[in-house]
């Protein structure tokens, strides 16, 4: 049987959330069902504890932080905390979103006993300043089940594990509530008296889930493990011979870096969503441009012309002495389909497009346009960003409006004749811009079809012109 | 220049039109309006309040009834001119709704097509299909027909207009204006948006071109009215009003005749069954004073009008007499003695000095008004015979308009608005509405809604605004409305959410003001525990008692005694905390002190302060004083104090010279004070009259305010006198046969103030033995049964919590003549493990099981479930030869384990109460006991514990809590202020097991603990 050891990471959004001087008690609120997962040692001081609804809390605790919880952040982290271990041990395993499993027989060759491999994580984990609580075991079962406990022992000795073991109570482990509760309704709490039992016995009366669960637990069924692998990415540094003062010269040595990573991308098969240009210069802090490819790319030549725009637009304050190309998110590529007329292809054609136009202009320049469903003339459409799919709206047929509305309502300074109307519209209470306004369709002295309104202080405007 | 506003929607058009059918009138005759069309979507539900407006604030305006209705692309008003259009639009309407789902309606085109003589009014859609529908609806209503043309300052207007103009000249039919009126005035578009939101459930945000894009569907003056349409088509809306006659007022309704046989008149066999009755009733003769009572009623009734009334629930109860349901009659009518001798109640006359008229009166013009309770049980026997008996056409369940509360409206509003859910349910949860001094306003902002947003600010004033909207209707609890001809001329009938039930568009305060009788059937769970009681009784000691029987016994000093010292747990009306602490004082001694016990400790003479004058005089404290004949003969029975409704209502009229009609008018307005505040209307009127009556102002002012207290809580002397003859009886079974009592109490249950739990604990102070559930010696009921020579309670199977009752009664009759003897058998004769399982948890296996575990334990083997081990009901010789022990594998039960249990399953325990265990286990720190505060000095520091039983903060007390705490010994009476409530909210809200530290209040027999510090134990219930 194998030695492992268990880490629990009590705390790990609001460890790497937060600085430790914050004034103010921080709790993790579960948005779900509104219950504290987390909280500070500040806010526990004041009688706050896990398993509070949020109310109760509020009530005990006026100025609190609250944070909702985010276990995607927490995975994320989970993984930085594995890539700093990858340094000091192999076999590392997720169990959970907060919880990491070490295989530690094989590592003892290397460190010579168990205490040496255990200081060299503690010194790690102290490091990145994390709360946890841990546990060895012989089983990845038995470790979890005291690490989640608080157990917080490191030992070898087979039988003092196991009468660690024995002495929880059934409610602390994760068996699924409903076996846990027929349990304790034949009177067995506690794992010691769960032990006693043969498993011919429970077999009898319980589903599998259960002597699976034991079997587990003594390490007399083996579990699939699968062991962490750092992630791939790309990042190249490329010296400089001689500072470059003129930022149009830089495409040259930015070609190769970009050469290197087609070559990274290919023999892969992935793209590069974007990428981070870091310029560094003499004296001062780096340049870091970005660069986006919103269709996903991988060619040296496709991402040189869009690097090239962006560079463009930029200033270096002194000469660059080097040269940093990270890139990132990088994925599988899309298989591309092969029908030329395929929509695929046109909204990839868009994509590039788009991004071209945005290395060019900048982000803000490109916008898309949209309807919405609004009485109001100045809420009926508006910007959203480009390729965002739009939803259809089926305008209601013969509304009488404008081909151009003006950004602004003009006052009205001429006469004119008025057509059509009124057409009052007196709605949008609910937000900021509530209105009041008769529109009527006018002709002008030029012959010119208006679409002008009457507020209600008789004030008159132009609102937009027919064609 | 005339206008009739022909096409409006009220709020019964549910989450469309968005103002009450009260304020469309009013704001129609402010407006000058020559009359208002209520027209709701394939309903009627909200004319006749339109109605009674009109009538009540006398307003100018006429009300014409119609309907809007749509089918397919089309869409038109039925207006009625005539009472036989009114019948007819009735029966479409109904048609439409029975064919659809509670809430929906469905038309066909013969529906249509068969109104014959409605004025139609249709409303083109502005597409292709309307020639095809001119056509049609040309050929088929040919002069009725005609276009209402609508402006609502839309986009398209001109264009809408002219299309309407081109169908007009095309197909010759006249053009009216019509309004298409939602709100009564511009201000309620938000609100109109906001239920426009509500009804497709998204946020108002959201909708978008959906909503109504201004504010021209309210109603508008005549002067802007000139300015959007043609003169002709106003004038044609005068045109159409003439037309229509029709007026609620002219519906009268018939009684079926089928109960009077062919050869006599109503009255005439009334009289006959009167007669037959008095032989039954009074068989050594009727005493002169009752026989002149009795001649006097049959002349009221006969003058009235009123004997089919009296006929038809003579058949009912008769009825359920036949079918042995127990059953009592109340009511302003039934405590009559002609309802005496119909056998329709069974108050004695010669207990209460019975005055008719104090119940039907002439000039009052009130409907008389009879309920009739039956056991909660079997009520649904006595419903199905009269849907039997007349047909679901002609008999149906008054509605009962559900509106929006507190509640609906902070939920529905909120969403609409776009507040998240968990939010709302935050605020929901956490405001606190028995707390009167902060008003939820000011607790919602202390709850996080910031109040100087602008969507806070909005959210205010429309939950404010919602409150009181109809939601959707609903049925009434009991009251029938049976007809002579079909209903649906009457009134729509739709269905009701449970099938084969129907319903009425009209609720019970619309009938009454249309004066249609109603018939109530209502259900009493204390009549079912007194007929158990009755069966019980009969088959252990072979009495047989009938509540005649025990009423004619006259009064019984010991049952008094007991009522006196306030052992009232269970007895019918008299068992609430408040009821408890009252009879020390009041000591009733008689029926009739009863009668006013059960009135007096009511809201409304709390409020009105009326309880202490009367405990004053009634204690020789202070003197009986009248300020005239006339209100002594009101007040007499009283002590001068007005105690009962009708006592109010009759002061008004004697002492202000209120006519008939302005006290029924009072009576209303005292019904709805808390909504409407109209009773200030009458202040004026009453003090006054009071004056120029020779009374003085202090006087005058102190009736009013009594009537105020009074409110919506008054209580009238006719219910109590039929209450009070169940409160005696079931004091009486309880303090004679006290174990038929508490056994009959929990085969009834749910009902009363009392759970399961609390009854045994008093059932065991009044020495009355209570066994355990047992597989074997249980029945499905609980049941009395001898042990010891001693009449004992065996609970019985119904208490498990989970176990089917077709089940339960299975495991009693099948139960072999020597008991069940393993779970084993059990199993094999088809239990599951379902059922296996409760009966364990209940440990009702304990007859042949070491315990709840070890029951457990032996069920859960699936080897039984195989067929090669069926049959083998030995177990643990089986096991037994594999060398290995069946029983659990660990210990037993402790005590604790098996409370918590015995809650859990059966919702209470017969072993140590809680705090016993908890006191033996040294986790609790020295307290006082229930049964020990008697010896507390009055004003003394104590410190009590005890679970809670019971939270009630009634209105009349404010700022009040009450709490009852049970401990080992007995109940608790803890009284809780506001502030110390606030103070301590956790405690006060969630506390289970609760310690109070505080002062005793010692008033004669009657205790209380006034809370000072609260402490939460609850924790020590989990450990």
């Amino acid at each position: 049987m194998t030695l492992c050891i268990h880490l629990h990471f009590t705390q790990l959004q609001l460890d790497s959330t937060f600085c430790a001087s914050s004034e103010q008690p921080v709790i993790i609120v579960d948005a779900n069902d509104n219950r504290i997962v987390q909280a500070c040692g500040k806010a526990r001081a004041q009688g706050i504890s896990v398993g509070l609804g949020l109310g109760a809390a509020a009530a005990l605790c006026r100025h609190l932080h609250v944070q909702p919880y985010d276990q995607l952040f927490e995975k994320n982290k989970l993984k930085e905390i594995a890539h700093s271990l990858y340094q000091v041990t192999s076999d590392i395993s997720f169990v959970s979103h907060n919880s990491i499993l070490l295989r530690v027989s094989n590592m003892l060759n290397l460190y010579q006993s168990l205490e040496a491999y255990w200081q060299c994580i503690q010194v790690v984990l102290k490091r990145l300043d994390v709360h946890y609580n841990y546990a060895s075991g012989y089983s990845p079962l038995a470790a979890q089940l005291l690490a989640k406990n608080a157990a917080n022992v490191i030992s070898e000795d087979r039988h003092m594990l196991l009468h660690k073991v024995k002495s929880r109570a059934l409610y602390e482990s994760d068996l699924p509530h409903t076996i846990s509760e027929q349990l304790t309704r034949v009177g067995v709490h506690t794992f010691e008296a769960l032990l006693t039992i043969s498993m011919a016995q429970l077999a009898k009366r319980f589903d599998a889930q259960l002597v699976h669960y034991v079997g587990r637990l003594l390490g007399q069924f083996k579990e699939p493990v699968n062991f962490y692998q750092p992630p791939e990415c790309f990042s190249r540094y490329l010296e400089l011979l001689f500072e470059l003062d003129n930022i149009a010269w830089l495409s040259k040595p930015l070609h190769k870096l970009l050469l290197q990573l087609e070559d990274f991308l290919l023999s892969r098969d992935k793209v590069a969503y974007e990428l981070e240009i870091e310029l560094q210069q003499r004296d001062h802090v780096p340049l870091v441009l970005n660069v986006h490819a919103k269709a996903g790319e991988y060619r040296a030549v496709k991402w040189l012309t869009l690097s090239e725009f962006v560079l463009l637009n930029s200033q270096i304050a002194s000469p660059v002495q080097g040269i940093t190309l990270n890139a990132q998110r990088i994925t599988e590529r899309q298989k591309v389909c092969g029908d030329l007329f395929s929509q695929q292809q046109e909204a990839s054609c868009a994509a590039s497009l788009i991004s071209t136009l945005q290395a060019k202009l900048g982000e803000e320049a490109i916008q898309g346009i949209q309807v919405y469903a609004d009485h109001r003339p100045e809420k009926a459409s508006g910007f959203i960003a480009p390729l965002h799919p739009c939803s259809s709206l089926i305008r209601e047929p013969g509304l009488v409006r404008p081909t151009m509305l003006l950004a602004h309502p003009q006052p009205l300074l001429e006469e004119i004749q008025v057509q059509q109307g009124p057409e009052r519209i007196a709605t949008g209470w609910w937000d900021a811009d509530p209105m009041i306004r008769d529109y009527f369709v006018a002709k002008d002295q030029a012959g010119r079809w208006l679409w002008v309104f009457r507020d209600p202080t008789q004030h008159w405007y132009i609102h937009g012109v027919f064609h | 220049m005339r206008y009739a506003e022909l096409f409006c929607q009220s709020n019964f058009s549910f989450l469309q039109g968005a103002s009450h059918p009260e304020e469309l009138v009013k704001q129609a005759d402010f407006l000058g309006y020559e009359a208002i069309a209520i027209c709701d979507e394939c309903s009627v539900a909200g004319v006749v309040r339109a109605h009674t407006a009109i009538k009540k604030y006398q307003l100018g305006v006429k009300l014409i009834i119609g309907s809007v209705l749509c089918f397919e692309d089309l869409k038109i008003v039925v207006i009625c001119p005539d009472r036989i259009a009114y019948a007819e639009l009735c029966r479409v309407i109904s048609n439409a709704r029975k064919r659809s789902e509670k809430g929906q309606y469905e038309l066909a085109l013969w529906d249509l097509m068969s109104i014959k003589h409605g004025i139609v009014i249709w409303l083109p859609s502005f597409t292709e299909r309307d020639h095809h529908w001119a056509e049609w609806l040309k050929k088929h209503h040919g002069v009725r027909l005609w276009i209402g043309a609508q402006r609502h300052l839309l986009h398209n207007d001109e264009v809408y207009l002219a299309h309407c103009e081109i169908l007009s000249e095309r197909y010759s039919l006249p053009i009216s204006a019509c309004g298409g009126v939602l709100m009564h005035s511009a201000t309620r578009q938000r609100l109109q948006h906001v239920l426009s939101a509500i009804k497709r459930g998204v946020c108002v945000e959201k909708i978008g071109v959906e909503l109504l894009c201004n504010m021209e569907r309210s109603l508008r003056s005549k002067s802007k009215l000139i300015k959007l349409f043609k003169a002709q088509w106003i004038e044609n809306t005068h045109v159409i009003a003439q037309q229509c006659t029709f007026s609620l007022e002219t519906l009268c309704y018939e009684y079926p005749s089928e109960l009077v046989p062919k050869s006599k008149t109503a009255i005439e066999y009334l009289r006959t069954l009167v007669e037959q009755g008095k032989q039954c009733r009074f068989p050594g003769g009727v005493p002169d004073n009752i026989e002149k009572i009795i001649m006097k009623e049959l002349h009221l009734i006969d003058e009235l009008n009123y004997a089919h009334f009296f006929l038809t629930i003579h058949d009912v109860v008769m009825f359920a007499k036949q079918q042995g349901i127990l059953y009592q009659g109340r009511g302003s009518a039934a405590n009559s003695v002609v309802c005496y001798c119909l056998e329709i109640t069974s108050v004695d006359p010669r207990q209460i000095s019975v005055l008719f008229e104090r119940f039907i009166s002439k000039e009052r013009n009130e409907p008389p008004d009879i309920d009739v309770d039956f056991e909660h049980e079997r009520r649904e026997e006595v419903i199905q015979y009269i849907y039997k008996k007349y047909g679901r056409e002609r008999a149906a369940l008054a509605a009962t308009v559900v509106s929006y509360r507190f509640k609906s409206a902070i939920r529905d509003v909120g969403k609409a608005l776009g507040i998240d859910t968990t939010q709302l349910e935050y605020f929901i949860k956490n405001i606190n509405r028995r707390d009167k001094s902060l008003h939820w306003q000011t607790q919602i902002v202390t709850l996080g809604l910031d109040p100087n947003s602008v969507q806070g600010q909005q959210f205010i004033e429309l939950v404010d605004e919602i409150i009181g909207f109809p939601r959707h209707l609903s049925q009434h609890v009991g009251g029938f409305v049976i007809s002579a001809g079909p209903l649906y001329e009457l009134v729509p009938v739709e269905n009701a959410s449970m099938a084969e039930r129907s319903v009425i568009q009209w609720d019970k305060d619309d009938l009454e003001s249309l004066s249609l009788l109603k018939v109530d059937v209502l259900a009493l769970g204390m009549l079912s525990a007194i007929r158990k009681a009755f069966q019980q009784i009969e088959l252990h000691l072979g009495h047989r008692w009938e509540i005649a029987d025990i009423t004619r016994l006259q009064d019984d000093a010991q049952v008094y005694g007991m009522l006196q010292s306030a052992d009232t747990v269970g007895v019918f009306q008299i068992e609430s905390r408040a009821q408890m602490s009252m009879l020390p004082r009041l000591k009733p001694a008689c029926y009739y002190d009863l009668v006013i016990q059960i009135a007096i400790v009511r809201p409304g003479p709390i409020q009105g302060d009326m309880v202490h004058p009367f405990l004053k005089r009634r204690n020789g404290q202070e003197p009986v004083t009248y300020p005239s004949k006339e209100v002594e003969e009101v007040l007499s029975r009283t002590m001068g104090v007005p105690i009962f409704q009708e006592q109010v209502i009759k002061l008004a009229m004697v002492a202000a010279g209120f006519s008939g009609g302005e006290a029924d008018q009072l009576r209303r307005a005292m019904a709805a004070w808390k909504k409407s505040g109209e009773l200030m209307r009458f202040k004026n009127k009453l003090i006054t009259g009071m004056q120029k009556k020779g009374y003085s102002t202090a006087y005058a002012e102190q009736i009013f305010a009594q009537i105020c207290g009074f409110g919506e809580y008054g209580f009238p002397e006719s219910h109590s006198a039929s209450f009070a003859v169940l409160a005696y009886v079931s004091a009486w079974l309880k303090y004679y046969y006290p174990a038929f009592f508490y056994c009959s109490l929990l085969n009834s249950l749910p009902m009363g103030f009392y759970s399961a739990s609390q009854l045994c604990q008093d059932a065991k102070r009044h020495h009355v033995m209570i066994l355990p559930i047992c597989i074997n010696h249980s029945n499905y009921d609980h049941s009395v049964c001898e042990s010891e020579g001693q009449l004992v309670i065996r609970l019985g199977l119904r208490l498990i919590k989970g176990l089917r009752s077709i089940i339960g009664k299975a495991l009693v009759a099948q139960r072999p003549e020597k008991g069940y003897i393993s779970c084993a058998q059990l199993q094999n004769m088809g239990y599951g493990q379902g059922t296996m399982s409760v009966l364990a948890s209940a440990n009702a296996l304990h007859a042949f099981t070491d315990g709840r575990y070890s029951a457990r334990w032996e069920i859960m083997n699936k080897e039984t479930e195989l067929p090669l081990f069926k049959g083998i009901d030995n177990h643990r010789a089986l096991d037994e030869t594999q060398g290995k022990t069946l029983r659990a594998p660990v210990g037993e039960a402790t005590e604790a384990d098996n409370l918590l249990e015995d809650y859990q399953a059966v919702g209470l325990t017969l072993n140590k109460h809680p705090i016993t265990l908890l006191e033996e286990s040294g986790q609790l720190t020295r307290f006082t006991r229930a049964r020990d505060l008697i010896n507390l000095q009055h004003k003394s520091w104590v410190k009590v514990i005890g679970l809670v039983t019971g939270k009630q903060s009634p209105g009349t007390a404010k700022g009040v809590t009450f709490f009852t705490l049970e401990d080992d010994s007995g109940n608790i009476n803890v009284v809780i202020w506001a502030g110390t409530a606030r103070a301590q909210k956790q405690a006060y809200l969630s506390a289970k097991l609760l310690e109070v530290q505080g002062i005793v209040e010692k008033e004669g027999e009657v205790i209380h603990v006034i809370a000072g510090r609260l402490t939460n134990l609850s924790e020590l219930l989990n450990r």
